[in-house]
């Protein structure tokens, strides 16, 4: 009788427990891992579908990107994603493909070949400001069809 | 039409007293009420959680992470005890499985509350693996109802697939080892999951997920079966014939397994339905070639196939689901040949007069079959 109440309390306490653990886990890692800052580049093709969060390519190869000492590139991760409020996603997203304009960096600390994002900085700023700016930027005048070499 | 008035016809036809009329009237009468109340008060509790879900979306920016996680790993814990204290009451059997219910799909949310929080970037399938498993234990030893328990089988079946062909789509690139496990899991999984519904002491301790899982696995196997037609309009290239063939004589010796430990007819003609299937579904992989009547004959024979299974089974409403398959498929083969005809005026009179020829030949030999297994 004993065990198989044992039994059913381990069955109901393992995913409360495994759980608790792990974000416990996660939450020290994140207070007391090394953290690298990685420059990132677009992620193609990108995935509008899911929404909710951007989509990037670690750019290991430039010169800014720091990584742990006596890793090789193989064992560190390409791509990565960072979830981000309702609408923030695609804002991102077409920032980062606008290319050279502004520079994307990531402040990350790694789990194996996984890497956990702590912040997201462009143009060494919060994504907050940066992006508050890239809405209140002065938007293009209309393009009027009568006007040869107005493109659509 | 209402319950008055229905009652009064099925009177006048001698079919009820006027004394089982007044007492039907009476129940109903008690039990709209009883329904009046419990709908409003649910209607009323709705709109509380929504509000409250409102109201955390649109501050869900400005809560701190900590916050999230501890008020979500509370109501999680909260809703353990609850079923741990319930758990030997009858009189709480139905908050039980509620509970349970609740905290089967919290405990999912937390995890991608984690992945979110934590910005650890996993993939769906990682998330929804350590979710299955890690709530298997607990659902199998405390589900009690039907609910819960079908949705948990509905889970396994459709989950094991999912995290199979994902994990395998983002480990290789080699098209020859994604078709290999695509076809691989397309037909283990459905004879697995009713080979685990067929153990004793399953389906003798949690019979509605036993039967449950032999259900969905012969449905698994015969939809596959099915979509392992469209193989034949040359889309993809097949790669793997012999590995293909060779599936298929595993599946040749696991029914001569399987019908030795299931001597029952019922079990053989469900391991005849689940064989028969996956066979079908080794075929564009044995002979792939490309050939739209070589894909109708394929889905038209083992829908016969199968329809003749379940009418030796006496299943006669799975006999009634073949015969619209097939007289759908005819359907679309006519389509297939005479589709541009369909643009007239002519051609669409025809299609009309053929489709109803085809639902009424259907119909003849479903009540047919019906009147033979009667």
């Amino acid at each position: 009788m004993t065990r198989t109440r044992t039994l059913y309390l381990a069955a109901l306490l393992l995913p409360l427990l495994f759980l608790g653990v792990q974000c416990a886990y996660l939450a020290y890692l994140r207070a007391t891992a090394t953290v690298y800052t990685v420059v990132l580049k677009a992620y193609d093709p990108r995935d509008y579908v899911y929404g909710r969060f951007m989509q990037f390519r670690y750019d290991w190869d430039d010169p800014q990107s720091q990584k742990p000492q006596d890793t090789k590139k193989e064992d560190l991760p390409e791509t990565g994603r960072f979830y981000l409020p309702e609408n923030a996603a695609l804002d991102l997203q077409e920032m980062l493909r606008q290319g050279n304009k502004r520079r994307f960096t990531a402040s990350v600390s790694f789990m194996g070949k996984k890497a956990m994002i702590h912040a997201l900085q462009i143009d060494g700023r919060s994504w907050q400001d940066a992006r508050a700016e890239w809405l209140a930027r002065p938007m293009p005048a209309p393009c009027d069809a009568n006007v040869p070499g107005c493109a659509h | 039409m209402s319950v008055h008035t229905k009652l009064q016809k099925w009177l006048e036809a001698g079919l009820i007293t006027a004394d089982q009329r007044a007492r039907i009237l009476e129940h109903e009468k008690n039990y709209s009420g009883h329904r009046w109340r419990l709908g409003l008060t649910g209607a009323g509790l709705i709109s509380i959680l929504l509000g409250i879900a409102l109201f955390i979306a649109s501050n869900w920016q400005v809560i701190p992470w900590q916050a999230k996680t501890g008020v979500h790993f509370a109501v999680n814990a909260g809703l353990a005890c609850l079923i741990w204290r319930w758990h030997h009451d009858p009189a709480r059997d139905h908050h039980r499985e509620i509970a349970l219910g609740a905290l089967w799909g919290l405990t999912l949310t937390f995890i991608a509350l984690m992945g979110q929080v934590f910005q650890l970037g996993g993939h769906a399938y990682e998330a929804l693996r350590l979710w299955f498993w890690l709530t298997t234990p607990m659902i199998l030893l405390f589900a009690q109802s039907r609910g819960i328990a079908r949705l948990w089988a509905i889970a396994f079946v459709f989950y094991v697939p999912y995290d199979i062909i994902s994990w395998t789509m983002d480990h290789t690139s080699n098209p020859a080892a994604k078709q290999t496990v695509c076809l691989a899991t397309a037909i283990l999984v459905p004879l697995g999951a009713w080979a685990i519904g067929a153990v004793p002491r399953i389906s003798v301790n949690r019979p509605t997920i036993a039967r449950m899982l032999q259900r969905l696995g012969m449905m698994l196997a015969f939809v596959t079966g099915l979509a392992a037609s469209v193989g034949y309009y040359g889309r993809d290239t097949f790669e793997i014939p012999m590995v293909a063939g060779l599936l298929a004589l595993v599946v040749v010796l696991m029914r001569s397994v399987l019908r030795k430990w299931h001597p029952s007819t019922d079990d053989r003609g469900d391991i005849d339905v689940l064989c028969v299937s996956a066979l079908f579904a080794c075929l564009p992989f044995i002979l792939p070639v490309k050939s739209d009547v070589i894909a109708a004959a394929h889905f038209i024979t083992l829908c016969l196939l199968t329809g003749a299974l379940f009418q030796q089974q006496g299943k006669s409403r799975l006999v009634s689901m073949v015969i619209a398959l097939i007289t759908l498929r005819l359907f679309i083969v006519f389509i297939e040949l005479f589709g541009t005809m369909a643009q007239s005026s002519i051609g669409l009179i025809v299609a009309g007069l053929i489709l109803m020829g085809l639902v009424r030949a259907g119909r003849y030999l479903d009540t047919a079959l019906k009147a033979r297994l009667k």
